[in-house]
């Protein structure tokens, strides 16, 4: 099966046994096709990695760490094919990351993240509001590439904030105005999104024929302290938007979206999956055990970014068996790697992921 | 005032106005005085009796480099440097900038300072480990306890960055002992002491490890894990010391270091589990990361890494002796024929180099006729991390001393 064929499928009614076999072949095409056309991941492979190498088993593919992506350009494509590269920064101070994408990518993961949010979604665009500004499009990081991959769901689409990110009341009373009878569209950044409901709270805004779909972590110590649940009530009481759908990705993996279900838990679609791994060892957790996130991706195919070593720790809940009855591995996020203090001479910053 | 005063020999609240008289005081005592030997005896005894010594080897090793076998020796080449020429005076008034993740190089600037007779203002910064505050803690007792003058001879603060508290300590300053890295030594000397202060910065610098291959091969079992042992003690503190070796140059040809190498670094792998090494997983992740942007940039011709505790990254060259910042176990290794070959490698930041498989000779040699413009101190495979009078190219003796000449000449007879 081809990884078109795979994302015409149902994104979340594929058992995993089922997914396995039809994505153990692609990922492991993936990994040969990135080593004959990049020769710094070929490097990589060959210094790092049992090379070469089939695999019986997608915890047998090799991983990047994603942090290479901010320390190398890797391209599997040559530069006359290169179509975009996204550099984003996920946090300050550091080097961007660098995703080169061909036409043929960029398409892909424009279609993934249409079959993926069909779920919520539907066929189909909607009337959309953004809860962000419209600068954002202009920029480079993590928050403005999820904007942009999220307009085309949107017809028409306005942005919710001003330049100093407050709410612009009247386009959004106008919108309501034309649109807020019937189903529409929300979309921000997770952080934005929480300050935009409180501070709307008593305006009387009534969202209650949206769908939320939001993204992208806590930003500051204060909202790291809110809960999904948390974060779902004040959604309902402050503007009664009742159904919220978070996602988590990553600007290494555009297009590879691991939707929330009903449930609160995280989904892998057929063309994505997981595996979470013990930092000690980085042998696959058991279930219910903590480790990093490695994400998996039928779709980079212009770059080597199809089996990545995340940042972040998450747990696996369990498969097939989601509460949602979606099929899968269904997971959490449970945060950034926590930062190390640092030691030594010279008062350096902290090792942070 | 915005400093707070961890310790002070005289009324917590008058240190300001009192800094002046502080300062001009006569030296506590002689160098080395008994007095002295006595209090370092016994802190060194408290240290070590202490719950949060045995959890913390490094607070043993202060303790360690303090205990009387150690200061007598420290006396007896104190007193070998004088002469009939020569008298060395304690400088005065020391102020010490203690680094803010070195825990227990307060204790070691100062002790150093004190030993030499010298009256000490220590400077440390707001935010402190436990383990810093606990050697704090037994230090202050001891000083409290202490006999005068010197219990009233030091004089503890803690404060944020404050250029200006800086420059109060510093109109008073005949030695400022600038730990800490370039960012400190910057910030410390921008601002304005007397015209005579000295001021000495112990700036960010690396260092290495030195190995003849041969002479690692030739270790039996139990002679390399001792051995794996000692390099797994010049790893500790997360290897972020700036002494702690990040690259290692084996001296000897390819087959017989391909041996010993693979041999050593699972050996010290084995004596990280035994010590209870542990890498959180930020920091393994940054090794991962490392070693494959190495090996992206094609320069990496083997890589190993027995556990998330050792990571070892074999280069096909090196045009200079710098590695990434990385620690927690992240080595670089690269191979050369001879010893001279690592001349051309070595910069002026490179400190200390821990080295095996030479002879005192062979290695003033290499020193003398490689024009080095750095390497400050050639040590033993476990010595890294041992703090001594030699330092960044400083004779602590003579840094923190007054060198009083008396002229034969001036003599009638």
């Amino acid at each position: 099966m081809t990884v078109d064929e795979l994302l015409s499928l149902d994104q979340f009614s594929l058992d995993h046994g089922r997914k396995t076999a039809l994505l153990l072949p692609l990922l492991d095409s993936l990994t040969a096709h990135h080593a004959a056309r990049c020769p710094a991941y070929l490097r990589v492979l060959e210094t790092m990695w049992p090379w070469p190498a089939r695999h019986e088993t997608l915890e047998a593919l090799p991983y990047l760490p994603v942090g290479l992506f901010k320390q190398a350009r890797l391209a599997s494509v040559p530069p006359e094919d290169v179509f975009t590269v996204i550099h984003s920064s996920g946090t300050t101070g550091q080097w961007p990351s660098q995703v080169v994408l061909d036409r043929p990518t960029a398409q892909l993961q424009a279609r993934a993240l249409a079959r993926v949010l069909h779920d919520v979604v539907g066929r189909g665009r909607l009337p959309m509001i953004v809860i962000d500004a419209e600068a954002q499009l202009r920029a480079s990081h993590a928050r403005s590439v999820a904007i942009r991959g999220m307009l085309p769901f949107g017809r028409p689409s306005i942005f919710a904030l001003n330049d100093t990110l407050e709410p612009d009341l009247p386009a959004i009373a106008d919108f309501l105005d034309h649109y807020g009878r019937r189903p529409f569209l929300v979309f921000g950044f997770t952080s934005l999104v929480w300050q935009f409901v409180r501070a709307a709270a008593d305006m009387g805004l009534d969202f209650s024929t949206a769908t939320l779909i939001h993204t992208g972590g806590w930003k500051t110590l204060e909202e790291r302290s809110v809960s999904n649940d948390q974060f779902k009530h004040a959604c309902r009481t402050l503007v009664n938007l009742q159904r919220v759908f978070n996602f988590y990705g990553m600007v290494e993996q555009p297009g590879s979206v691991f939707l929330e279900g009903e449930d609160g838990f995280l989904y892998a679609p057929a063309c994505a999956d997981v595996i979470v791994r013990d930092p000690e060892t980085w042998q696959p957790a058991a279930l219910n055990e903590p480790g990093v996130l490695q994400v998996l991706s039928a779709l980079p195919a212009s770059y080597p970014g199809h089996s990545v070593l995340t940042e972040d720790l998450a747990v696996i809940h369990g498969i097939d068996d989601g509460p949602c009855g979606r099929r899968g591995k269904y997971f959490s996020i449970l945060g950034r790697l926590p930062r190390a203090e640092p030691r030594g001479c010279s008062n350096i910053a902290a090792v942070t992921a | 005032m915005g400093a707070e005063i961890v310790y002070a020999g005289s009324p917590a609240t008058a240190w300001d106005g009192a800094l002046a008289r502080f300062a001009a005081g006569p030296p506590a005592f002689p160098a080395f005085a008994g007095e002295l030997l006595d209090f370092c005896s016994d802190l060194s005894t408290a240290i070590s009796r202490s719950p949060a010594a045995r959890r913390h080897p490094e607070l043993q090793a202060f303790a360690f480099s303090i205990r009387r076998s150690q200061t007598l020796r420290l006396r007896a080449q104190f007193e070998a440097l004088a002469g009939t020429s020569l008298v060395l005076q304690p400088r005065g008034c020391v102020v010490h900038f203690a680094p803010s993740h070195v825990d227990t190089m307060f204790a070691y600037s100062w002790v150093w300072s004190a030993l030499l007779g010298n009256r000490n203002i220590v400077r440390l910064s707001r935010r402190r480990s436990p383990v810093s505050m606990e050697l704090e803690s037994i230090v202050c007792e001891h000083l409290r306890e202490a006999a005068e003058p010197l219990a009233s001879a030091t004089l503890i603060l803690s404060y944020g960055h404050d250029p200006d508290i800086t420059a109060r300590l510093s109109a008073h300053a005949d030695v400022r002992l600038i730990w800490g890295g370039d960012e400190a030594a910057r910030a410390i000397k921008g601002v304005p002491a007397k015209p005579s202060t000295l001021d000495v910065g112990f700036v960010d610098r690396l260092s290495v490890a030195i190995l003849r291959a041969s002479a690692v091969a030739g270790l039996d079992e139990s002679g390399l894990d001792a051995f794996a042992g000692l390099f797994a003690r010049d790893l500790s503190l997360d290897q972020a010391v700036c002494s702690s070796p990040r690259t290692v140059v084996w001296i000897g040809r390819e087959d017989e270091t391909a041996a010993a190498a693979t041999r050593l670094w699972r050996a010290v792998d084995r004596q990280l589990a035994a010590r209870r090494y542990s890498v959180p997983p930020v920091a393994a992740v940054s090794k991962m990361v490392a070693a494959a942007a190495l090996a992206a940039a094609g320069n990496v011709r083997a890589y190993m890494a027995p556990s998330n505790r050792l990571t070892v990254v074999g280069l096909n060259g090196l045009t200079a002796l710098d590695s990434p910042a990385v620690g927690w176990g992240f080595l670089q290794e690269v191979r050369k024929e001879r010893l001279q070959d690592v001349a051309r490698l070595v910069g002026q930041r490179v400190q200390t180099a821990v080295v095996f498989g030479w002879s005192t000779p062979e290695l003033r040699d290499f020193v003398a006729n490689g024009r080095l413009p750095g390497i400050d101190r050639m040590v033993p495979v476990g010595d890294a991390l041992v703090f001594g009078r030699y330092w960044d190219g400083f004779d602590l003796f003579h840094t923190l001393t007054r060198a009083v000449f008396i002229s034969a000449r001036a003599d009638p007879h």
